[in-house]
Formats: structure tokens, C-alpha cells, sequence
């Protein structure tokens, strides 16, 4: 299980920078899934399966980062999206990780990233087992400090603190997911914890359920699938509903479904014959900085910006599909292929 | 004064014109008799999709930096230490797409034009000094002379427009940014060349960009100097047109050759010509104004083609009236030549018009103005007598004019209204939407032909259909229309997966355009893209080509959605669009082998 550092959250202040460290670690997990998912190159009924899982889940991350700067605004705070360290240098552990615990790298799709990465990212305090066939579980022990815990403090602070509630009800960000009732503003107590309570349960699942607020398979679960090589689908004969379903596999072909990218293309230099790859990751830094100078535009007052930060995913999405075209052709990475660094540059 | 004054920058750097070459040839637009194979690059013995099919319109500039700034005292900086504008960097816009590059049709892409940049000069520190919005502008003055090399690689053109909504950082570190603040009356004039254009290989994409910025002042043409303009004379020519404006205060003329001469590629400087000088009127009574000293490494980088004359002193009295009275001449003689040959002249008469803007885009009813602007010797040429007219680049029998109109006079300012009126253009071309036109303009005070004068300099409109929509659009009275872009611009909008690179792994569309369900998921994106204004970078679509009454239907199919709160699937077929798809038998469907091609294409002269 993903543990974190404990947040201060005796001070207004400190509640503010524990929402701030919220929303980095909200985008944090963006950056490597969404590297995971452009390597999925396949056009197989599993690939595409496995393509949606991870496409939704972003989608949710970025709903959940939306979600944390509307809870920011709504207790005054000023969500800093473009900051020079906003983006964690991969491999990194996530915001607020406790050192070494989990690093985070960025590399293409497998079932072991999923499995060690993505799923102790978003793991629940006490996972369910979802039975295959009715099988027993065990269940994992809690952690001291888990990002449960990180938002359940939150909660509690503002809870205990619905005076703080004066920020500008203007600078809420909404209507930018389909979700019924997820991209809500955020303007007072209720608001608050229903937002969180998206955020946590979208990710997590809730301790009777592996299902979120909105009744969709949380992540952790969503990414299960992927590890165990099989889909889950609804069985009123589950005591949680839902099985592993072997009648429904998920074979991903590691080699020929999925893009053979370098490990933590931020680490690797390229050779000046990779001219073109070096490029190309630098047009691709330059696309995801002007993601995050809107964003960090439409979380402070400018909401129509956040339209301009979702064009530039659209653009985003056609330069890093060309990046991950560009086999390189020398250095000890030869015959790989080049991959994002999400360098912020300004 | 524009960019042709004491205070202004030059920056030099590299661009990227991500453009899709599928819509190149408009067999491709043919529905009808489309292959898959259009969206591959192009392999010995088929043309396929040409050179980047999988180009996504994005123009981007990459590793721009100011060379030079330059003062009122008319003394230039080149290194930081002397002026805090030299280094910085010259970038695009940070928080939204990239700019768009977009031909006007595939029937006339010599007036290729940027939409949405922003040019922003950043210090080392990140610090903005100054930004503004880049007035969408085609490209003028298209050659394909600049070196040896050949197609889009010898190309050159420049666009020359103004920057709006201008943002001012601090920018008390540089004189030359403090004196152009000052200078400039909430605009930026700027102009800047594209050459060396690579069509292949790791750089396939990218070329070089040198420009310049200066002050933008009330009342100047937006697109082009109010000055003296020089031109070749004969087509064969290996030279370009050139600019000059006269500084009577500072008894000083500005030359500007950026565009105009070839290069070395060896040293990415101007060719050697010899001496290159400039004089008023023609023979041995010729007036000189003073040599363009071009020598030294990166002179070009540095300069961007902009010389003032004569060199360390001043404009004499007598100098100054031949400059003021006499047509300009530029020269180049080279070593031991016995006498010079002249690269470019200004007219008998120094009659110069320009219309801007010069490129429309136009539905049925609408009309718009603009400014036909004359000048003689540079200065208003007040109560001449403009006249213009329209002519198709194809199909002139099935082809309807527009309505072109003009003010009867020039006013004091050497400024006529021209009012073009579209109308139905019914459709000649049967695939492609409406039909171009060239307007060619003139003034019966002059003999001078424009577009004689400089094959450029003549107006062009893309005049569209009118379309009687169906009351309930369904999928398939809008899918001639999605399915036409999801051909021409593969990899953002075509098929999933898309693989063009043999041996490489394929990419996945944003939306494919082709596909019901991926269009209807994509809906509310769509929308928000197709309702954008033009100047915004995610307008759609990148192609600045759909018709109003098209995008009003798409958008009618988008919003009205059915039962299932999805657009409409399927019902009745009443498209006009749909219908008309057909291509008349006479409109040629062969390729054009080059850019070049078109640009000799332009409308005979009129007036």
C-alpha cells in the first residue's frame, strides 16, 4: 500500500497546502498512466478494453485534480498548477511519499506496471476481494498513513470549519466531465465532502464495495482486471456482486500490442541521429506545459481556460502519438522507441 | 512606420509546419473514388497521400531567439551585454494549441496562412517581456528560387501582419524593448521569412525562420510597408520582390532584401552577388543611395535582409530628392563585371497598390470590405480611380462571379473601399465545396498591373455553396462531410488504428471523423471546436474550409440529438452535400506536381 507522509492540518494554511499537495498528487498520477495507455498500440478486443480502463481512469484523475482546486477556491485558497516543481521529476515518488517507498516510473504498458505501480497507487486501505469463483481472501493490513487517511483529515478539518467557505464562487470549475453529479462546485461543507468523497471512493472503492459514489468500478479494481487477465462483470451470486470472469480473458501481447518505449525516457539522452525523437519530446513538453498554463489559468479565475487546456490534450495526444513512432536508431536504446518526459518549461 | 524602423528587433530560429499533405491533391477529396492508401507517404512510383500524410496543421516555432535589437540612435546591439532583448527567446503561445498553417484551397495554396499564434519574448528567467496575438495572414510573395535545392525546399515566403492584444512585462533591462514600448500604439508590426523547408528525413517538417518586430502605428497597412516596393522584371528571374521605405527625418532609407535574394546553403547567408547597392533612377544619371553590406557570418540571422542606407551618415539634400522623385533601383555588380545588373525596380510611375486583406472566405449573401490602398513614390496616392474584377480558377462557365465593388476615388489617404459580394457558387467543382477566385485590382491613373508587377499581388477568395439543410439531420446527411476530413487528416481525425509507417507502430485518431459512434462521443468537444472563432487555434475544422451553412448543419446534427440523447443515426437522406459529389467532367482531377504550379496560376490582369 501507498503510504504518505503525514500533512499539518492545524492551521487554515496548512489545510490549504494539504489540498494543494492533493491536487499535485491528483495530476501526479496522470503523467504515467496516460504513458502507459499511449504505448497500447494493439487493436485487439483486450487491448481495447484495457485502453478504455486506463482512459477512464485518467479521465477520473483529472476530475479528481478538478475536484481538489474547487474545494481549494471554495476555502480561498489559489491552486498553483504550473510551478516549476508541479510536475514530480519521474521516477519520483508521488507527492507527499514517503522516500522509497514507491517510486514511480514512467514505461510502457504491462501487466507488472499495473500490478506494482498503478494498483498500489490507487489500493485501498483494506482491499476487497473480488472472488474468482467464490474463492476466501485475505486482507492486507493498514498502513499508518495512507491517502485515505490524507483526505479523511481533510474532511475532518472542514467539517469541523464550515466558516472557511468564503472563497469566490466564480472560480469553481464545472461542467467539464459527463459523470451525473461529479463535477460539482464546491461552495460549502456537503459540497466539500461529496467531492472528496468522489475523489476517494473513484479511486479506492468504499470498504463494503469495489464500486464508487457514481456505482462504476473504482480504480484500483479497474486496474485488478488488467493484472489478473480478466474482466469483472456483475454476479448476483458474488457477496460483492462482482467477479473475475474467466470466461472473459484479457491477453495483452507484451511485444506485439505494446510500444516498445524506453524506461523513463526523462533519464535517456538521445543521440543526435534521434534528432527527430529529441524534438519531438521537447514540441511534446511544450504541449503539456500549455495543458498546465491553462489549467492553472482556469482554476484561478479564468474557467473558460480549461477549454483551452482540453484543446490542447486533443494536440497533446497527436505529438506524443508521433514521439512514440520514433525508433531510435543508436545509443544503448537503439532499436527502442522514444517517450514523453513531461517537462514543464514554461 | 512598421517593422521598417530604427527601433526594431530581429530574431532568428526554426519552424515546424506540421501540415497534412493528403489535401495537396484534390483527387483526395473525392469521397467517392478515395483509396486508403492516400493516407500513406508517398514511396517511389505512387504519390499516395505526398510527403506527410500524417501532418496535423500544427506551425510551431521552435528555438527562436532576438538576434539583434536595434535603437533610435541607430546603433544595434547583437549581444546581450549590449542590449537585454538580444537572446531572448521568441516563442509561441503557453497556454493553448499550437498555431494552425492552412492553404486557402487545394486549388490555391500560394496563400498559405497562420491562425492562432502568439508570439510571447521570454528571458532566461522565464519572465514574459512582451506578448501579442499574431492577426491571422497568409503568406506573400511565394518563390521557389531561394537555392539549388528543390520543391518546398527552395521555397521562401513571408508573412508580414501585426500583433494584437500586445502584454507588456518589464522590460526597463532593454533599451530597444523600453524605446519600442514607447514607440508602439498597442500593436506590433511583424514580418519574418520561411525558407529551407525540409520535405524528408529526421527534419521532415521543420525550416528556418528569420523576422523582424518594430512598432506598429495607427493608420499603417497592417500586411505589407507603406513604402517604395521593388521588383524584378522579368518571371525568370532568381530574385523576389523588395521593400524600401524612405525615413525622411532621419534622411535614411530602409532596404529590405529578406525575402528578395538567394542563399548559400553552405553558409545560410545570402549568396554572393556582389555589390549590392541601391540609386535612384535608372543610367548614367542615376542617383546612388548607398551599398547593403550583407558580408560576415550570420549577416543574414542578424539583419534579416533589413539595411539602412546609406551607411554611417545621412541622406544629402540632393539625395533625398532623387529618392523622393526618382524610381529605386537595387543593383548587384559583381567582382570585375563591368557594369551592374539590376535585380529589382520600383515602377516608372512608383504607383504601388494592396488590398488587405487579401484572402476571403466567403458564403452565399456575405459580403465584406476591404482596403484598396495606393501609393505613388510611397506617399497617398489621393483620387485614383480603382477597378477590379473576379475571375475562377477553373470551370469559368459553371463558375458564378462574386459582386466586386469599389469606392469611385482613392481618398487623401490613397484609401478606396472594395466590397466583395458572395453568391451562390453552385458548386462547379462537385467534391470540393464553392470555388476560388482570383481578384485582380487596379487604377486607371496607372499602366501598372499589380499582379503583373509581383505575380502575388492580387486577392483570392474561397466562395462557398449554399446548402438547404434537412429540417432533422441525420448521421448520413452529415457524414459526406466528417468523412471528407477523416480523409484528409488521418491522424488526428482518420482511422483507428492508423498505421502510415511501414514497420512502425500505428497512432490513435483524437476522434475518427469516419465513425458514428466516435463522432457522437466526441460530441461536446466538437461543438466547442466547430464554434470557435477562426483566429483560435482548436477551430475546426483545421482547414478554415467548411461553409457556414455546413457548420450550421453539423452543429444542428450535434445538438438536436434524438431519443437516446445521442446525435441522430439514421433516418431519411436529403443532402445536397451528399448529392453533389460527383465531379463535372471537366474539372481535371490530376495532381499538381508542386506548389509551383499554382502559384502560376493567378488571374489575368484587369484595369
Amino acid at each position: 500500500m501507498l503510504r504518505i507522509m503525514a500533512q499539518p492540518l492545524s492551521s487554515t494554511e496548512d489545510l490549504r497546502n494539504a489540498l494543494q499537495n492533493a491536487i499535485r498528487l491528483e495530476h501526479s498520477t496522470i503523467p504515467p498512466y496516460l504513458t502507459a495507455l499511449a504505448t497500447l498500440s494493439g487493436n485487439t478486443p483486450a487491448v481495447r478494453y484495457a485502453r478504455k480502463v486506463i482512459r477512464d481512469i485518467v479521465s477520473e484523475e483529472m476530475l479528481h485534480m478538478t475536484l481538489a482546486c474547487n474545494v481549494l477556491n471554495a476555502i480561498g485558497g489559489h491552486p498553483d498548477i504550473n510551478g516549476k516543481g508541479f510536475i514530480p521529476s519521474y521516477p519520483h515518488e508521488l507527492p507527499m511519499g514517503v522516500a522509497g517507498d514507491l517510486v514511480v516510473h514512467l514505461k510502457r504498458y504491462s501487466k507488472a506496471l499495473v500490478e506494482n505501480t498503478f494498483m498500489r497507487i490507487e489500493e485501498p486501505e483494506i482491499p476487497l476481494n473480488i472472488p474468482t469463483k467464490r474463492t476466501t481472501l485475505a486482507l492486507e493490513v493498514a498502513a499508518p498513513i495512507t491517502i485515505g487517511q490524507f483526505y479523511a483529515g481533510i474532511r475532518a478539518k472542514l467539517v469541523d470549519h464550515p466558516e472557511l467557505f468564503t472563497g469566490d464562487p466564480r472560480l469553481q470549475v464545472t461542467g467539464f466531465f459527463s459523470g451525473p453529479g461529479e463535477n460539482i462546485a464546491v461552495t460549502d461543507v456537503p459540497s466539500a465532502l461529496l467531492a472528496i468523497q468522489t475523489i476517494v471512493e473513484q479511486g479506492e472503492g468504499t470498504p463494503k464495495a469495489p464500486t464508487d459514489l457514481q456505482n462504476e468500478i473504482a480504480h484500483y479494481y479497474s486496474f485488478q482486471q488488467l493484472a489478473k487477465g480478466m474482466e469483472i462483470v456483475h454476479d448476483p451470486a458474488s457477496p460483492l456482486k462482482f467477479s473475475f470472469d474467466p470466461g472473459k480473458p484479457l491477453f495483452i501481447d507484451d511485444s506485439n500490442d505494446v510500444i516498445q518505449m524506453v524506461d523513463d525516457p526523462p533519464l535517456v539522452v538521445y543521440d543526435p541521429a534521434d534528432w527527430r525523437a529529441e524534438q519531438l519530446s521537447t514540441e511534446c513538453d511544450a504541449s503539456y506545459s500549455r495543458i498546465l498554463n491553462a489549467l492553472h489559468q482556469g482554476f484561478n479565475g479564468q474557467p473558460d481556460k480549461v477549454n483551452d487546456a482540453v484543446g490542447s490534450m486533443f494536440e497533446f495526444k497527436t505529438i506524443l502519438g508521433e514521439l512514440l513512432q520514433q525508433k531510435l536508431t543508436a545509443g544503448p536504446n537503439a532499436g527502442k522507441f522514444a517517450g514523453p518526459r513531461y517537462l514543464y518549461v514554461g | 512606420m512598421s517593422y521598417l524602423n530604427p527601433v526594431r528587433l530581429h530574431f532568428a530560429g526554426r519552424f515546424r509546419a506540421d501540415v497534412s499533405t493528403v489535401n495537396n491533391d484534390i483527387q483526395h477529396f473525392d469521397n467517392q473514388t478515395f483509396s486508403a492508401n492516400f493516407q500513406l507517404p508517398q514511396r517511389p512510383g505512387s504519390p499516395n497521400g505526398w510527403w506527410q500524410p500524417a501532418g496535423t496543421g500544427a506551425w510551431r516555432l521552435i528555438d527562436c531567439a532576438v538576434t539583434a535589437a536595434c535603437r533610435r540612435d541607430g546603433t544595434t546591439a547583437v549581444a546581450p551585454a549590449e542590449d537585454a532583448a538580444v537572446g531572448v527567446a521568441v516563442r509561441e503561445s503557453g497556454d493553448r494549441a499550437s498555431a494552425k498553417l492552412v492553404d486557402l484551397d487545394p486549388d490555391q495554396q500560394g496563400v498559405s496562412m497562420i491562425f492562432g499564434l502568439t508570439v510571447r519574448l521570454v528571458d532566461d528567467n522565464g519572465q514574459l517581456l512582451v506578448k501579442g496575438d499574431f492577426e491571422p495572414a497568409p503568406f506573400f510573395d511565394l518563390q521557389f528560387n531561394r537555392s539549388e535545392e528543390s520543391g518546398d525546399s527552395a521555397a521562401c515566403a513571408y508573412f508580414q501582419s501585426v500583433l494584437t492584444n500586445i502584454e507588456w512585462g518589464n522590460v526597463t533591462a532593454s533599451t530597444c524593448l523600453t524605446q519600442m514600448q514607447q514607440a508602439c500604439a498597442g500593436a506590433l508590426s511583424i514580418k519574418f521569412m520561411t525558407d529551407i523547408y525540409t520535405m524528408g528525413g529526421q527534419q521532415r517538417g521543420y525550416g528556418r525562420i528569420v523576422g523582424t518586430i518594430g512598432p506598429y502605428l495607427d493608420g499603417e497597412p497592417r500586411s505589407f510597408v507603406m513604402g517604395r516596393h521593388l521588383a524584378p522584371s522579368v518571371s525568370s528571374s532568381p530574385y523576389a520582390p523588395v521593400d524600401c521605405r524612405l525615413d525622411r527625418e532621419r534622411r535614411k532609407i530602409f532596404v529590405d532584401v529578406g525575402n528578395a535574394l538567394q542563399m548559400n546553403m553552405a553558409t545560410g547567408d545570402f549568396a554572393d552577388v556582389g555589390t549590392l547597392a541601391l540609386a535612384a533612377g535608372t543610367g548614367a544619371a542615376a542617383t546612388p543611395l548607398g551599398i547593403l553590406d550583407y558580408s560576415g557570418p550570420k549577416n543574414y540571422l542578424k539583419t534579416a535582409g533589413v539595411y539602412e542606407l546609406p551607411a554611417g551618415r545621412t541622406l544629402t539634400d540632393a539625395e533625398l530628392l532623387a529618392a523622393t522623385q526618382q524610381p529605386l533601383q537595387l543593383t548587384a555588380q559583381a567582382t570585375g563585371a563591368a557594369a551592374p545588373t539590376t535585380i529589382a525596380s520600383e515602377s516608372d510611375d512608383g504607383v504601388y497598390m494592396r488590398v488587405e486583406p487579401f484572402v476571403f472566405r466567403l458564403d452565399p449573401g456575405a459580403s465584406e470590405t476591404a482596403d484598396l490602398i495606393v501609393s505613388r513614390f510611397g506617399e497617398p496616392f489621393d483620387g485614383a480611380t480603382p477597378g477590379a474584377q473576379a475571375q475562377p480558377f477553373s470551370l469559368p462557365a459553371t463558375s458564378p462571379l462574386p459582386q466586386v465593388t469599389t469606392d469611385p476615388k482613392t481618398d487623401a489617404n490613397g484609401r478606396a473601399k472594395l466590397t466583395i459580394t458572395a453568391v451562390d457558387a453552385k458548386n462547379p467543382r462537385g467534391f470540393i465545396d464553392g470555388q476560388v477566385y482570383g481578384i485582380a485590382f487596379g487604377v486607371q491613373e496607372s499602366p501598372v498591373s499589380p499582379s503583373g508587377f509581383d505575380p502575388s499581388n492580387f486577392i483570392s477568395l474561397l466562395m462557398f455553396n449554399a446548402l438547404l439543410p434537412p429540417p432533422t439531420p441525420q448521421w448520413d446527411d452529415v457524414h459526406p462531410i466528417f468523412e471528407q476530413y477523416a480523409h484528409l487528416y488521418p491522424r488526428p481525425h482518420g482511422p483507428n488504428p492508423y498505421a502510415p509507417f511501414g514497420g512502425l507502430p500505428p497512432s490513435h485518431p483524437v476522434v475518427n471523423l469516419d465513425d458514428y459512434a466516435s463522432v457522437a462521443g466526441f460530441a461536446e468537444h466538437i461543438i466547442w471546436a466547430l464554434s470557435l472563432p477562426i483566429s483560435h487555434p482548436s477551430h475546426m475544422p483545421v482547414t478554415r474550409d467548411l461553409s457556414g451553412a455546413k457548420r450550421a448543419l453539423l452543429l444542428k446534427w450535434l445538438r438536436d440529438v434524438g431519443a437516446d440523447g445521442l446525435p441522430r443515426r439514421s433516418g431519411t437522406v436529403a443532402m445536397a452535400a451528399a448529392a453533389a459529389r460527383v465531379a463535372p467532367e471537366n474539372y481535371s482531377t490530376t495532381a499538381f506536381p508542386t506548389k509551383r504550379a499554382l502559384i502560376r496560376h493567378t488571374p489575368p490582369d484587369n484595369a
